[in-house]
């Protein structure tokens, strides 16, 4: 069975992807599982609130993305075990 | 049995207890704040009630003791019951707003009581359960050890509560058993917030 992955699953999926697989677009685009259009749509509103800022040849973290991403995967952990789904 | 052995041994463990049930609380609204979901919000002031349960029913055998006043006792299990039921009610609802969140979500309902001894026991049982159940398969899914250790914290506190059902009903050795089996439970929420925080 296809799993549903909520707009905050993807978003934490996008910022793990910038911040551990590296910056390059296509890494990203591997790494969350998005179409390209989709995935840009995302980084351009990540940026937007400051989570993420174009690098050479795609995006990074920002010290504001590193915290909020520390926050989501502590979420995840949290919902993962008391059965939630983010 | 002596009397003052038993409630000092129960005002370090609701202690002890109490305090982790606010760790797990102070987790769970970091994990809010992060995610702003409104389930991690209600199972946030659950476990912040569940602390501030075990904390008033002790400070109250401990003023007790103190006083020698056996009114406070009943004033302070009082307490702790309308607290830890609206606790687990909080947490059952978590689940179902958590439904209501996500098409995905497991389902659970929800229903408040109140009294003392083995009838209000017994309703923490059936709530305890209910969780455990829900935990129970979470873990059936997850097979993650996290979700194992909420899953046995809560089968741990169930247990307790129907221990202090069968103590309430003539068996008064099944007092200390549940003071043990709830203290084990809340020691399992510690191990689960530290291999998460180690993790982090």
């Amino acid at each position: 069975m296809k799993r549903y992955r909520s707009r905050l699953k993807i978003i934490l999926d996008i910022l793990e992807a910038v911040g551990e697989h590296g910056e390059k677009i296509s890494a990203i685009l591997t790494y969350a599982n998005l179409s390209y259009d989709r995935c840009m749509r995302y980084l351009e509103e990540l940026a937007e609130k400051g989570l993420v800022e174009k690098a050479e040849g795609g995006y990074r973290l920002t010290e504001k993305g590193y915290r909020f991403l520390e926050g989501l995967k502590r979420a995840e952990k949290l919902a993962e075990a008391f059965g939630f789904r983010l | 049995m002596p009397i003052r052995p038993i409630l000092g041994y129960d005002i370090a463990m609701g202690y002890v207890s109490g305090f982790a049930a606010l760790l797990v609380s102070y987790y769970a609204f970091r994990s809010y704040s992060a995610a702003h979901k409104k389930s991690l919000l209600l199972f946030q002031l659950g476990f912040a009630l569940a602390g501030a349960a075990l904390l008033l029913d002790s400070s109250f055998l401990l003023a007790a003791l103190i006083t020698r006043s056996a009114s406070l006792i009943a004033l302070g299990y009082s307490g702790y019951f309308i607290l830890t039921a609206s606790s687990y009610c909080l947490i059952i609802g978590s689940y179902t707003v958590d439904r209501a969140e996500s098409p995905e979500a497991s389902p659970m309902a929800l229903f408040p009581l109140l009294a003392f001894g083995a009838f209000s026991e017994g309703v923490l049982s059936a709530l305890a359960a209910a969780i455990a159940i829900q935990l129970g398969v979470n873990f059936s899914y997850k097979r993650s050890a996290n979700s194992f250790l909420a899953f046995l914290a809560f089968l741990l506190i169930f247990l307790s509560h129907l221990s202090f059902t069968l103590q309430s009903m003539r068996f008064p050795g099944f007092l200390i058993a549940g003071h043990v089996l709830r203290f084990l439970g809340f020691t399992s929420l510690l191990i689960l917030l530290a291999r998460m925080v180690r993790a982090s």
